[in-house]
């Protein structure tokens, strides 16, 4: 028994092993405890995301071609982003305070020298506008998620359940804000940005906030250290995870419709990415069924 | 990540364990020399300000934040708690377990509870007031060099704070705790030797050392929130010793995030609640009440979980 408490902290359709037929195999217990890892990395990935990405917001709000009252918005957002993060990073702690004695960042761990090579690479204007899409779209899976987890407070650990609900608070607004930079942005942009950008957006989107990779990989090592039982089913539980790159239903629980609506609909709207559904396959209108 | 928000450090973190690694050594063979008792008590107090500056390193290393490399954290972690002296795979362990178990009844050592022995609790609590913590794991060093297994096996069934620690000791660093325990020996035997201390004069001093560290270490927990992260406080001594042991009393801050280094500490959360801190010693002398029958049970939502 390495987790006697009978808390959930996400609901399970929002955790990647719930659309793999493995799940199905594991005890209770063994899915509570993958319940609060997967809610552990969910927090890092807000926490990272939140801490990143506000400063391209206030960099692209300060262009010449953006209303003035933007900025001001701007600099709103990123100071609230901050607090986000803080609290993300500090709920991650009260979920597991022995897996955060020594680092933030347990399972989100970008390696140093690309890490270091992409922010530098971020900082230049041409690759901004790849930027505020990956924002604006996890803004709005942020606020999805969120909405689910208050949908079901009162089976979820109430510590989760008041972390979303402030973050829900700032969100709606953030996201708003979101919408109103980006069409004014992209559209100032030249064609060969535009494309550029596009073709990173399904990049990052599938490489690093798609299917898991490095972070569920490690989470699956956590896992089996927290549950021993699990030991001798590490290499089908590492090869369920990979597998989760060729299920619809996974990507489906990712990004679609249902998810962020109002990212799609712009995306429609920008021939740019009309093949997005190759990479990011809840777009593609199959898969949404 | 949490480094370029709050970095390490580094340069001074080293210049201070050379330095107190140097401090003490003299200290240490001083021992030898002084002719009076009270010399040998003024010793023992100032090699007790000085180590509590190594249990301060020990305890940045134990975190990860002594230094950005790695292996040179733990390396100078490992060297400085050979003065404590422990094995610092032991002690680590014990540290980051007590960051999983604060203020849950398997840690809450201001109460007992319900089918507990309320003797056992005064006793042990006044054990930890008057340095007999420290002895306890100075001496488990001899079962660390014989018999680092023995760690584990549960022998104090009545006894929770100790079995919740057991269950989260991990095997793998058993061949680590040995050959440290066994280095413990090596140098403080060859200390004595080299700098001709009698063996009671060295202990004396140590346990210098030993008093203070143990009678700290409830007071920044003692009648906080029963609750993990929160359940600490800040505190305070003189404006100097606050910076030789590297804003350890910054404690709540410290619980709140683990994971940022020392200097950062004081700045670390602003507001009122942050800002009341007490007394260390008026906290050390209110633990004399000893603990109290508590009907409110917290669970230790992580019992059994073995550090990595």
């Amino acid at each position: 028994m390495h987790d006697d408490s009978a808390a959930w902290y996400l609901p399970e359709h929002l955790t990647h092993l719930y659309y793999s037929p493995v799940y199905a195999t594991l005890t209770p217990v063994q899915r509570r405890v993958y319940n609060r890892l997967h809610a552990c990395y969910l927090c890092e990935m807000c926490a990272f995301l939140e801490g990143e990405l506000p400063r391209y917001y206030l960099q692209a709000a300060s262009a010449p071609n953006i209303p003035k009252h933007l900025l001001a918005q701007a600099q709103a957002l990123s100071d609230s982003e901050k607090r986000h993060a803080s609290m993300f990073r500090a709920l991650a702690r009260r979920l597991s305070p022995g897996l955060y004695c020594e680092d933030e960042y347990i399972l989100v761990r970008p390696p140093s020298l690309p890490a270091l090579m992409v922010r530098t690479l971020f900082n230049l204007p041409a690759l901004r506008p790849m930027l505020l899409w990956i924002a604006l779209i996890q803004e709005e899976r942020g606020v999805y998620y969120g909405e689910e987890i208050l949908r079901q407070a009162e089976h979820l650990d109430p510590a989760m359940v008041e972390v979303q609900r402030k973050h829900l608070a700032d969100e709606e607004e953030h996201l708003g804000f979101g919408e109103a930079l980006l069409p004014s942005y992209w559209d100032a942009c030249r064609p060969w940005v535009r494309r550029l950008n596009a073709r990173l957006f399904r990049y990052v989107l599938r490489e690093y906030l798609g299917a898991p990779k490095r972070a569920g990989v490690r989470l699956i090592h956590i896992w089996v250290k927290e549950c021993p039982d699990l030991e001798t089913r590490k290499s089908e539980l590492v090869d369920a995870m990979r597998a989760l790159d060729r299920n619809p239903g996974f990507h489906r629980s990712l990004y679609s419709r249902k998810i962020v609506p109002k990212t799609f609909d712009l995306f429609d709207r920008y021939s740019e990415f009309c093949d997005l559904g190759k990479s990011v396959w809840g777009y593609s209108p199959e898969v949404n069924g | 990540m949490n480094a370029a928000e709050y970095p390490i450090p580094a340069r001074l973190n080293l210049a201070m364990s050379f330095g107190t690694l140097a401090v003490l050594v003299t200290i240490l063979g001083l021992a030898g020399r002084v002719a009076s008792g009270w010399s040998l008590f003024g010793l023992a107090a100032v090699y007790g300000v000085v180590m509590n500056t190594g249990y301060a390193l020990i305890h940045e290393s134990e975190h990860g934040i002594l230094h950005p490399n790695r292996k040179l954290n733990m390396w100078c972690g490992i060297i400085l708690t050979l003065f404590f002296p422990a094995p610092y795979h032991f002690l680590r362990q014990g540290h980051l377990g007590h960051h999983m178990r604060n203020r849950s009844d398997d840690e809450a050592f201001d109460f007992y509870f319900e089918g507990e022995s309320a003797l056992w609790r005064w006793l042990q609590l006044y054990g930890v007031l008057v340095g007999l913590f420290w002895a306890t794991i100075a001496l488990s060093n001899v079962i660390c060099a014989l018999a680092p297994g023995l760690l584990r096996k549960p022998v104090m069934h009545f006894e929770r704070s100790t079995t919740a620690f057991q269950r989260s000791l991990n095997p793998r660093y058993e061949l680590w705790i040995r050959l440290e325990a066994l280095a413990v020996f090596a140098l403080h035997g060859s200390l004595m030797m080299l700098l001709s201390v009698p063996p009671l004069r060295y202990v004396a001093v140590l346990c210098g050392f030993g008093f203070i560290w143990s009678a700290m270490q409830y007071a920044h927990h003692w009648g906080t929130p029963r609750d993990v992260l929160r359940g600490a406080r800040n505190l305070q001594t003189f404006r100097l010793i606050d910076l030789l042991w590297m804003n350890h009393n910054w404690h709540l801050n410290h619980h709140l995030r683990p994971t940022v280094p020392w200097i950062h500490l004081p700045k670390l959360f602003e507001g009122p609640e942050y800002e009341k801190r007490g007394s260390l010693t008026w906290a050390y002398l209110r633990m004399w009440r000893g603990p109290r029958f508590n009907p409110e049970r917290v669970e230790n939502r992580f019992s059994g979980r073995i550090i990595q």
